[in-house]
């Protein structure tokens, strides 16, 4: 019961931060002072006054800013994050239409971070200062530090250009029927179509991203992880674990890795919520049509409802994340819930 | 514990990668690997971008046409005949009966007022093809006759009819739609959500989805009146950089790569499966020397400009882009009636040296040089600026140079305070008054921004724009083009190439300049 109300208070809480960043946002549309009119109407129909004002007029340009305002809150209160200047569509349509690519590779990319990162880092762990710890050390460094965009073409122009055992760019193969839009998540879709040379294309599809985004995370975990258990394998509760003649499976298992996951939900959890806003250099090498190039676009546009809602979702995607692992920490260490 | 963890890696990439299925053999959809995310909308009363003019020539058809191989003659369209009025005021257009769009229905005269209509009520981008040309009204005189009253005589109104812009739509369809041609249609109508997804147009393709940033998908239209072509379909699949383009379909994943750079084009030459396609746009880059005292520099002398003129590297800029360009004489492109390239400067080091001494200076001078951002023909203007500055350097010109990012840039060009600048052109109808109607005048176009007054150019613009007779209308461009050349204030540097690789399974491939692709004819 008492999590329950734990969980409530703190989706409580979340409404006037929500409310907070909503007034953040506006006020720098507002502090920046650029004319939004010309991305409007293009360049070449600034001459014409009739285009110019039936502009101003459709998009409100010309009301006080505290009436923009609180239009602006109303109309998300009631689910509409305003329309785009630039691609002259609902903003939450365009979420709609861009977020399913993202959180498909951000699903996969995390799932490759954790499957992997944990028990490499687990065994770098145990084996502290071996050759295995060095590689893998070595490994995760340099996955944390080549710059995505250099590395997905590097194993596009190899697996995919070279040895064609890899697919292209893209989410799907461009010869092959899409299933029908369900969730938008093409792996999700085509296995709810029961089309599994759809599934196979589109899960083949995500390995090089995934590898090349996921590796970042992967780093991270690895990090995490190895620290983690460094750390704990040196505590007295595992000597004394061991003295109990513990096999030493078990001694890892049941009791350091449990107390080493604490800090490694909360390093996941951001983790997670970053790659779910977008990874800007992964999606353009692999012409990925997700949330970073879509904001990327709107940002260099100055295009204010998209740059405004992005930021919105992101922001709520942080919130729930953020509570999410709250909440995961007070279930794993019920101290978090009372503190 | 090593080795499963070994394996539990080696079996993720091994599964993963055993799903893909490399591309099969050819059939189906012709698929367009290239950059197409300026989409904004595929609503033809209100789209004024680029990809959208691929689509709506594959889907709409207009009431006249400019065709690849000849683009000073107008051909029919949806219209079989038209006339002109004595006093060129009354365009009277006739439609082929067989025209129908792909719903089956017929073509008809109350559809292109409709469509038409809509569009100047829409009050979007495209409404100046009609609004720029005295467009005054729009009526349907029977069933297959419409009657278009200009304000003005407009000798270019045949060609801007070609625009993709003043498409025929099946009224009854976009109607049902939402779609609207009443007076607050900027308001009201609400078709562009669904003409966005969807065609209603008589092309030889119909619009069956967009997902932006990602592809948009054409069928072949089995009702096309001029019998279905030869394609299934088309698949226009949003690529960000050239080179996966290239490796797309150098891997059977896609049939064209459109539009790459130089240097994707070299890696494309030596593979056997690939062939290139070179188009010559006419889109042109250019230096702009302001002739105006009041910037109070020595260009505003005549000799001085030709010197510059003449101390340009032509070749130089050419081989920049990898060969993949030319150059006209003046800003008239090559291809246009008129245009002589026998007329161009070609570099002379000494002549610039004589004109800088009879200018009274010998030791040349120094001034600014103003670009924005971007690249035409694969050359960032940076590298173009650079190139310029070592040229005039050997006349004895100093240039220093100043970019800006290209919106700063062009308000300050716009605001008519900058001497001289590099900047480009692209046309949006083919009539020799989209470039004489704004580079000649001094109250208006680009000539207004770089501040030229020449009487004589501008005096030749007019007389282009009202005379009707197309031989005495060369003669007058060939006049117009050698003003220039003299004037030396816009000097051509480059008159862009457009390259697309091509599976050499893709056969009867036409790149068209203004609408980028011709796909009616193409089979694979």
């Amino acid at each position: 019961m008492s999590l329950l109300r734990y969980i409530a208070r703190r989706l409580i809480l979340t409404i006037p931060m929500l409310f907070g960043i909503t007034l953040v946002l506006f006020l720098i549309y507002n502090l920046v002072q650029v004319d939004p009119l010309v991305m409007i109407v293009g360049e070449r129909a600034m001459d014409n006054p009739q285009v110019v004002e039936a502009a101003i007029k459709k998009w409100g340009l010309d009301r006080p800013v505290w009436e923009q305002y609180f239009t602006y809150v109303t109309n998300i209160l009631r689910g509409d994050l305003g329309t785009s200047f630039l691609t002259r569509r609902p903003v939450l349509d365009d979420l709609r239409i861009h977020l399913p690519a993202t959180v498909e590779l951000a699903i996969s990319s995390l799932l490759f971070a954790i499957l992997l990162g944990i028990p490499l880092g687990i065994v770098a762990g145990i084996y502290f200062g071996s050759l295995f710890d060095r590689i893998v050390w070595f490994i995760s460094l340099l996955n944390g530090s080549l710059p995505p965009f250099w590395t997905g073409l590097i194993f596009l122009f190899i697996f995919y250009y070279t040895l064609g055992i890899s697919p292209g760019p893209g989410r799907f193969a461009p010869r092959m029927d899409k299933p029908p839009t369900f969730t938008g998540l093409l792996t999700v879709d085509s296995l709810l179509a029961g089309d599994f040379a759809a599934f196979g294309s589109a899960l083949s599809h995500l390995v090089l991203p995934t590898v090349i985004l996921g590796g970042f995370t992967l780093a991270l975990v690895l990090r995490v992880t190895r620290a983690a258990i460094v750390e704990e394998m040196r505590r007295e509760y595992v000597r004394t674990a061991r003295s109990k003649g513990l096999s030493e499976r078990l001694v890892v298992v049941r009791h350091a890795l449990r107390n080493a996951l604490l800090p490694l939900v909360t390093i996941i959890g951001l983790a997670f919520a970053g790659l779910l806003s977008g990874a800007v250099m992964t999606e353009t090498v692999f012409d990925w049509a997700g949330l970073g190039q879509y904001l990327v676009r709107a940002a260099s546009s100055l295009d204010y409802p998209a740059i405004q809602g992005g930021t919105l979702l992101i922001a709520v995607i942080y919130v729930i994340v953020n509570l999410s692992v709250d909440v995961l920490y007070s279930v794993l260490d019920p101290r978090v819930r009372h503190g | 514990m090593r080795r499963v963890f070994a394996c539990l890696l080696v079996l993720a990439l091994v599964f993963g990668f055993a799903a893909h299925v490399p591309a099969q053999a050819q059939g189906g959809a012709l698929i367009v690997a290239g950059r197409f995310v300026d989409v904004i909308t595929l609503d033809p009363g209100r789209a004024f971008e680029t990809t959208n003019l691929i689509v709506h020539h594959a889907t709409y058809e207009t009431l006249l046409n400019i065709n690849a191989d000849d683009l000073s003659k107008i051909v029919p369209g949806l219209a079989e005949s038209y006339s002109i009025s004595e006093d060129g005021l009354e365009y009277t257009f006739v439609l082929n009966p067989a025209a129908k769009f792909a719903s089956g229905n017929p073509v008809t005269a109350e559809d292109v007022r409709f469509s038409w209509t809509r569009l100047l009520n829409i009050k979007g981008g495209p409404s100046s093809y009609l609004t720029d040309f005295g467009f005054k009204s729009i009526e349907v005189v029977d069933e297959r006759t419409v009657k278009v009253t200009l304000e003005t005589p407009q000798p270019a109104f045949a060609s801007v009819v070609t625009a993709p812009a003043l498409s025929v739509l099946e009224k009854a369809v976009v109607v049902a739609q939402g779609g609207t041609d009443a007076e607050d249609a900027d308001q009201t109508d609400t078709a562009k959500d669904w003409l966005d997804q969807n065609s209603a147009g008589s092309g030889p393709f119909i619009l069956t989805g967009w997902t932006p940033n990602s592809e948009i998908t054409l069928v072949r239209n089995e009702n096309y009146w001029r019998g279905a072509v030869a394609l299934e379909g088309v698949t226009l699949r949003n690529t960000n950089d050239a080179s996966s383009a290239l490796q797309l379909v150098a891997r059977g994943d896609a049939d064209i790569a459109l539009g790459v750079d130089a240097d994707t084009a070299d890696q494309a030459r030596g593979n056997a499966d690939l062939t290139l396609n070179i188009g010559q746009t006419l889109n042109l880059l250019y230096l702009a020397v302001s002739p105006s005292d009041y910037f109070n520099l020595p260009i505003s002398d005549v000799r001085v400009r030709q010197a510059i003129a003449y101390a340009i590297d032509y070749d130089g800029i050419i081989a920049l882009t990898g060969g993949f360009a030319d150059r006209p004489a003046a800003m008239l492109p090559l291809g246009i009636a008129g245009s002589d390239p026998a007329l161009r400067y070609s570099r002379d080091l000494d002549k610039a040296k004589t004109l800088l001494a009879e200018a009274g200076i010998p030791d040349g001078f120094a001034m600014t040089l103003y670009i924005g951002g971007g690249a035409t023909a694969g050359v960032p203007r940076e590298v173009l600026a650079a190139k310029l500055q070592a040229d005039f350097a050997e006349a004895g010109i100093q240039i220093e140079i100043n970019q800006q990012t290209s919106p700063n840039f062009l308000t300050a060009f716009r605001a008519q305070e900058l001497p001289m600048v590099i900047s480009a052109w692209t046309p949006d109808y083919l009539d020799a008054t989209m470039w004489t109607s704004f580079f000649s005048k001094a109250g208006s176009g680009v000539s207004a921004r770089i501040r030229m007054d020449v009487p004589r150019i501008a005096e030749l613009a007019d007389l282009i724009a009202a005379e009707r007779d197309a031989m005495v209308r060369e003669r007058l461009l060939t006049e117009y083009v050698k003003a220039h050349v003299e004037a030396a204030v816009f000097i051509p540097l480059l008159q862009e190439q457009y390259i697309d690789v091509l599976s050499k399974d893709v056969k009867g491939y036409v790149f068209h300049p203004v609408y980028l692709t011709e796909f009616s004819g193409v089979s694979k």
